[in-house]
C-alpha cells in the first residue's frame, strides 16, 4: 500500500522514489525523494521539471506531444526513469518533461485503488486492487 | 560509439514526426492497435511498433542509432494527454 495526503490545495499527493542514472563520469545513481500529485487526467506516468530530469541525470528518449487541459499542445522530452513503486522497483516508467509540479497518470496507477478523502490533511491511499477484470 | 551530428530542435522533431506518421506510416498501420506506441526516426523514416517507449526506441536504435525519434500513440491526436480522451474532440 502507498500512503500519502490531501494538501492544503485539495490535491491528493504521495511520496514518490525517483532513480536516475547521475552523472556518468561518477556512474553514481541519483535517487530524489519527491511529493507528487495525482492526476487522473494525465494519461501516461510522471512529468517532471527539466531541473530535476537534470539532477537525475535521466538520457532523452525521444520527444513527443503532449495535450494540455485547455486543449493546446505543446512539444515534450520523453525519458525513461525507474521508480520505487509500493515497495518495488519499476524500470522505463516515462517521464514527461514539463514545468510543473510532478505529476502522476493514470499509466501508473493502472492496478490500483485509489482511496481518499478530499479534506486538507486527510489520507490518501493506493492499493493494489483484488481483482484485474 | 554511434553519435548525432545533427541535434534538431523539438519543435522540428515533432513537425516531421507528425507529417511522417500521418503521410507514410499510419496507412500502414492495422485496426486493433491502438494505444500501442509508434517511435519514428525523422530522419530516415524508419519505424517501430511496440506496446511501451522503451521496446518501441530501443528496436528503433538497434536499427538506426543515430535515429532522433519522435513518438505517436496509435488512435490518439498525441502521444500523451492531460485531458479525458481527445476522441470526443
Amino acid at each position: 500500500m502507498i500512503t500519502g495526503q490531501i494538501n492544503a490545495n485539495l490535491e491528493a499527493v504521495i511520496p514518490l522514489v525517483v532513480q536516475g542514472q547521475g552523472e556518468a563520469v561518477l556512474a553514481l545513481d541519483v535517487v530524489l525523494a519527491l511529493d507528487v500529485v495525482i492526476d487522473t487526467g494525465y494519461s501516461d506516468f510522471l512529468t517532471l521539471p527539466a531541473g530535476t530530469i537534470a539532477t537525475l541525470g535521466l538520457e532523452q528518449a525521444a520527444t513527443g506531444v503532449l495535450t494540455l487541459a485547455d486543449g493546446s499542445k505543446v512539444v515534450s522530452a520523453i525519458y525513461l526513469a525507474t521508480v520505487r513503486w509500493d515497495g518495488l522497483p519499476r524500470h522505463d516508467i516515462t517521464v514527461d518533461a514539463l514545468e510543473t509540479a510532478p505529476l502522476i497518470g493514470v499509466s501508473l496507477l493502472a492496478g490500483y485503488e485509489l482511496k481518499a478523502c478530499f479534506v486538507a490533511g486527510a489520507p490518501v491511499t493506493l492499493t493494489a486492487c483484488e481483482l484485474n477484470p | 560509439m554511434a553519435t548525432v551530428t545533427a541535434k534538431l530542435a523539438g519543435d522540428e522533431i515533432a513537425r516531421r514526426g507528425e507529417e511522417l506518421y500521418y503521410r507514410d506510416i499510419l496507412p500502414q498501420i492495422a485496426a486493433g492497435n491502438e494505444g500501442r506506441v509508434v517511435a519514428i526516426d525523422v530522419h530516415t523514416g524508419a519505424f517501430e511498433m511496440a506496446d511501451d517507449v522503451k521496446t518501441s526506441t530501443g528496436r528503433l536504435r538497434e536499427r538506426v542509432p543515430a535515429a532522433e525519434i519522435f513518438l505517436m500513440r496509435v488512435g490518439y491526436p498525441t502521444f500523451s494527454r492531460m485531458r479525458p480522451l481527445g476522441k470526443h474532440a
